[in-house]
Order: C-alpha cells, then structure tokens, then sequence
C-alpha cells in the first residue's frame, strides 16, 4: 500500500496534477468506463481464442473420425476377403484340385481353379478387387497361383503371413491369418486360409487390393478425399473439386502390419463449412457477454448515481448554502450509512458553531461587572433605533447618566467598593425601565446610557424621575460627596424625532450637554432637553 | 383418492412388465455336470483326433446353412428326440460334441441336457460356440 501511495504521490507531483479537480463521480464513471472497455476488448480476444481452440478440437476429432472410418473399412475389408476365402478354401474345386496336384505333382487343373474366380465374375458379388490367388503347401512353400490378376508378385508368401502361419501347431494352423502387406511400390492385403478346413492340407491366399474400399472414405466422411502411396507418396486417388486453399487437409497413415506406412489417407474439411457453426456461436456468446457487461455497468452507474452522487450533490449544496451564511439550517440528508452519519455529524458541528455564536455574541454585548449591555450594544441598538424612529418618524430619548463625584467614592472606600456601588446602580437603573425596547447600558466608567424608543420628553421626564428615585432609595454611603451624604447620580436627557441628515450620535452630544448642565446647575437632577422649539427644558433636583 | 391408488398401481405394474421385457437374454450355465467343457482349439483338436465325434449344430437350421462347424450336423434342441439322436449315435458311449451361438445361447446346453438324461456318456459342450469360432478365424464350412 505504501508503494501505491508514493507512486501517486510521485505521479501528482511530478505533473503539479491537483486531485481535489477530480470529482467523486467522474473518477467513479472513468473507472467503469475503462472497466467496460477492457472487459469488450478482453471478450474479442477471448472470442478469437475460443475459436483456435474450438478449430484445433475440431481437428482433433476430425483426426480420430477419419482414423474409425479408415479402420472400420478395413475391417469391412477383412470380412469380405474373409468369406471369400472361406468359400474357397473348403468346398469348390479349389481343395480337390489341390489335393490332386499335391499327389501328381501337376499344377495345370489346380491353376485352372484358381483362376475360376477371376473368370466367373465371382469378384462382382463381393466389394474386393481380387489381385491373386495363390496356393501354398502346408509347410507354406509356393506350389502355385492364379494366372489372372497382376503378375508381379513375387512367387512367395508375404513376410507377415509367414511370421503369422509359421510354427503353428494344432488347432491354431486351422486359423487364418490376415495382414497388410507391401512389394515395390504397392500395397496389398492378404488372407490366408487352410485348404481343407480343420484338416489343413495346404494353404490359400487370397491377394486383394484396398484402394477401391479405401475411396470409400469420402462417403464416410462426407467430403473430399485423396490417397497417396505410403512409399512414394505418388497419388493415387484424388476428388477435391474446390481450391485446395479452401479446404482443411486431414491426413491419416495407414500403415502396414511391419509398421510401415502403407497409404497416407488426406480428407478435405471445408474451412468456411467448418468455421460457420463455430463463428455463430462465438458471435451468439460474445455479443451475449458484451450486452451482459454493458448492462451491467449501466446499472452500477445507475445504483451509485442514485445511493452516492445524489445525496453526495446535495449535501455539498446544503453544505455550501450553510457555509454562505445559513448557519441556523441543518442538513437533511437520508442516505446510506455513511452519508447519514456524516450528514448528523455535520449537523452536530454546526449546532455547536451556533452556541458558541451565541456565547461570543453574549460575551461581545454585555458589560462584564454590571451584566447589563455594554457600550458596543449601546452603539448598535441606538443606530437601529434612530433609524427606525427615522423611518417612522417618532420620538427618541436618550439619557446620560453620571454618578456624581465618584472618583472621590473611590478614594474614600476604594475601587471593591466603588465596583460595588456601580453594580447596584446598574441595577437600580434597569430596575426603572420597563418597556422590552428600552435598553439600559453601561456608557463607560461610572456613566450610564438608556435609550427609550418611541418616548417624548413627558415619557423620557417619567423614566428618569423613577431612576434618580430608585438611587436614592438605595443610600449609598458617600461622606465625601458634596452633594449629600449617600450616592446621587446627575441625567442629561434629550428627546428628538431623528431626520436622515443627522447621525444618530447627535442625540448623544446632545443629551451630553444636557448632563454637563444638569453637573453645571450642581448635581443631584435631570435636564431633558427637547428638539421643536420653543425648547423645553425640564429641570428637576432629587427634592422633587 | 381412487384416482391416485390406480395411477400407482398401473405405474408399479408397468415398471414391472417393462422390467421383465427389457430382461437380458440369460447366459447359458457356467459349468454342465456330466459334460466335458471345450474352447474352439479344443474343438479342432477333437475333431482332428477323435474321427468317430459327432459334431451337432443345435442352431436354427438356416443359420446351419451361413455355416457351420466343418463335419457338422445340424440338429436343433427343440427337435431332438432320443430317435432322431439314435440315428447319428445308436451307442450311448458316442461321443458327442454340442455348439449353438454362443455364452447367451441356451440350445446347447439344453440338448447337452437331453443326451445326458438319455445316458450318453461322453458329452463335449463347446459352450462360447460360434461366437469365438468366427472371432479366432476357424475354417467355415459351408
């Protein structure tokens, strides 16, 4: 695996090639692709292939067929030269004139006989070419043969009949004996049979020639055949009619009882009638496969685009559509295991992400000493506020609060305490608003801001009236105040329905100068200015 | 119910009577008590030595006539009465050679029965018969 793994590593950075280009989906199609070419390419040669083989069994059993057919002709053969010779050697003249020779010594009347056979036409009844018909004593020494036939044999028994009969004694010299057999340039064969039956006197050779029975073959075997002399390969029978190109040679030997090759027996297969039967079926089984293969990677493009690509798609959509901004939205994939599992964990991530969001956000907003929205939160709040009191064209109050001398509250207790104090200041402001708009926040050090949506100055003269009441209530000690002797706060307020030409810190400077009057006409109250003329202006001390 | 019964019972019976069709046609028996068992060698030899043998084809007469033993007499066993046999061998010591087709014949040994049941006292049974004297090439006799 380690070698796979550097190989592509070497081939990736050897050609700067950037995997991620490729997509789950053509890497999986390519590979199906070339899986399917190569198993059509792989069918065509395995075609081609399977109808070598299938020519070369063929061969082969055309080789065994001509080899049955050929045997069985001889066998046909032995038989016929069999009964001829059987008719021959017990009854008939044959035995009489031979018995009569052997006593006078006289051979004419017994060629005579042996002649018969040719004369009388005995040959048509049986489907052998007789050559000769020989007669030997019973010590298998020549005594005489027919004068008809061929005359060039040799006036002696044939060397297998004699290694056969020879040295025979009791019941096996009533046997006959067969064999095929060669002189020049020709081959015979050969039955030898006791005259005289059971009571052998002599013997009786009936010489034939096959090549009339051999030509049978081509009947047998349904095609063109062509015989050549096993010594010389001269021909001696020959059919094909077509172009021997066009036909397949299946050659045979037939060989003689020594071993040697008597005839060479070629059978002429027509290649084009061969091979039709076979190309069908090659065509039938590779088309079948190729069909079978390309169906088979349709439906397995099919089943990955419905199980893999499809939810894959979607989910990077879904994805890409969260990532863009939706991050309250969930993935809703149902897949196959993996996708599923991925889709939860994807969802369990974001659910996480959106926590965290909110704790950040909580983080960013609020004052950490006083738990009430801090400054940034103040800024926000106000801009939307001032905007939609803009559009609406409504009233806005904002107010300035200061705790007044506080840097002397902190000298004198210290800052524990003067945190303190400004907690509970802090509290008692929120405590005084009500309205879920209205948004109480700490401005700075001891300065606190409180923005009232869709209030006039009676509403903003109400909420600060609660607020100097409520940090009263609460008597802070404060000996070093020049105000009173607990904890007093001034308000700078300013109401205003806001135009779009003026920034929304406007109000704020505004109320701002409201404070450092209210700090100017000695501390301890509120001034809320107003915006329409004739301005009004409220001041109030913390007597009223 | 009845409708099954009878298609097994006909399915049986059928079963059976194919059985006995198809049978085999039975070997003749291994050994003959009372015979002297020959092969086609010993036939020759008999017949060489033995001038007085007689040599009875038990076969059917027409395949007698395709051919036959040499110095045979056709004689088959359905045929032959202890008369017809008295001709050829009016004494009981006669000896007697019986050959039919072959192993799945069974006339020889019927007849070899029969001389044996009428006393003869020297029986030849040449019991694979013509089958292996055609198959080792002995002389036929016409």
């Amino acid at each position: 695996m380690s070698g796979l793994k550097k190989v592509c590593q070497s081939v990736v950075n050897m050609k700067n090639f950037d995997i991620s280009c490729l997509s789950i989906k053509s890497l999986t199609i390519t590979i199906l692709i070339v899986i399917g070419f190569f198993s059509v390419v792989v069918s065509f040669f395995s075609g081609d292939y399977f109808l070598k083989a299938a020519q070369e069994a063929q061969l082969s059993a055309l080789k065994r067929v001509i080899k049955v057919a050929t045997r069985d002709i001889m066998q046909d053969l032995r038989d016929q030269t069999y009964d001829v010779a059987t008719t021959l050697s017990i009854n008939g003249s044959i035995p009489e004139e031979f018995t009569k020779a052997q006593k006078s010594k006289n051979n004419e009347l017994l060629i005579t006989a042996l002649d018969d056979p040719f004369i009388t036409g005995f040959v048509g009844v049986y489907n052998v070419e007789l050559v000769k018909i020989r007669a030997y004593d019973i010590k298998l020494q020549f005594i005489a043969e027919s004068n008809k036939g061929s005359m060039n044999l040799p006036k002696q028994i044939p060397e297998i009949l004699y290694q056969k009969a020879y040295n025979r004694q009791g019941a096996s010299r009533s046997q006959a004996a067969f064999g095929l057999w060669q002189y020049v340039d020709k081959s015979y064969y050969s039955v030898l049979m006791p005259i005289g039956g059971i009571f052998v006197s002599g013997y009786l050779e009936i010489v034939v020639n096959p090549i009339n029975n051999l030509s049978k073959l081509s009947e047998k075997m349904d095609s063109p055949i062509s015989i050549r002399s096993g010594i010389d390969s001269k021909k001696i029978y020959y059919m094909p009619q077509k172009s021997v190109d066009a036909l397949l040679p299946i050659e045979y030997t037939l060989k003689t009882d020594l071993g040697k090759s008597a005839y060479i027996l070629t059978n002429y297969e027509d290649i084009a009638q061969l091979s039709k039967g076979i190309k069908q079926t090659v065509f039938t089984t590779i088309s079948t496969l190729i069909v079978l293969t390309l169906m088979m990677l349709f439906i397995a493009i099919w089943l990955f685009q419905l199980f893999l690509f499809k939810p894959l798609h979607m989910m990077l959509n879904q994805i890409n559509s969260i990532t863009d901004g939706n991050i309250d939205h969930d993935l809703k994939i149902k897949g196959l295991n993996e996708i599923t599992v991925l889709s939860e964990e994807f969802n369990k991530m974001t659910k996480e992400i959106r926590s965290r969001e909110r704790a950040l956000k909580h983080l960013s907003i609020m004052d950490g000493l006083t738990q009430i929205p801090n400054r940034r939160k103040f800024d926000e709040d106000l801009k939307s506020q001032y905007a939609n009191a803009c559009r609406k064209q409504q009233s806005l109050s904002v107010l300035m609060i200061d705790i007044d001398h506080f840097k002397r509250f902190n000298d004198t207790y210290g800052h524990l305490e003067g945190d303190d104090c400004i907690k509970k200041v802090a509290t008692a402001i929120q405590n005084s608003v009500y309205r879920p708009t209205d948004l109480v926040a700490r401005y700075g050090g001891e300065e606190f801001a409180v923005i009232l949506p869709d209030t006039s100055v009676n509403g903003a003269q109400v909420v600060a009236t609660k607020i100097m009441k409520e940090i009263n209530q609460l008597k802070i000690p404060h000996s070093d105040s020049t105000v009173n002797d607990h904890v007093t706060i001034s308000i700078g307020g300013y109401s205003a329905i806001p135009c779009i030409q003026e920034e929304s810190t406007s109000i704020v400077s505004e109320a701002d100068k409201s404070l450092y009057e209210a700090k100017e006409a000695g501390r301890n109250q509120f001034i809320i200015r107003c915006q329409f003329p004739p301005e009004k202006t409220t001041n109030m001390n913390n007597n009223l | 119910m009845k409708i099954i019964y009878y298609s097994l019972l006909i399915i049986f019976a059928e079963l059976f009577l194919t059985h006995t069709v198809w049978a085999e046609k039975p070997f003749a028996p291994k050994t003959l008590p009372g015979t002297i068992q020959v092969n086609a060698e010993e036939t020759v030899e008999l017949i060489m030595n033995m001038p007085n043998l007689l040599v009875i084809d038990t076969r059917k007469e027409t395949e007698y006539t395709k051919g036959h033993i040499q110095g045979s007499i056709s004689l088959s066993d359905t045929e032959m009465t202890l008369e017809k046999l008295s001709q050829y061998a009016p004494n009981k010591s006669q000896a007697i050679l019986f050959y039919c087709n072959g192993e799945r014949c069974l006339r020889s040994s019927n007849a070899a029965k029969k001389a044996l049941k009428w006393d003869y006292k020297l029986i030849y049974w040449f019991r694979t018969g013509w089958n292996e004297w055609v198959k080792k090439g002995m002389p036929i006799s016409r």
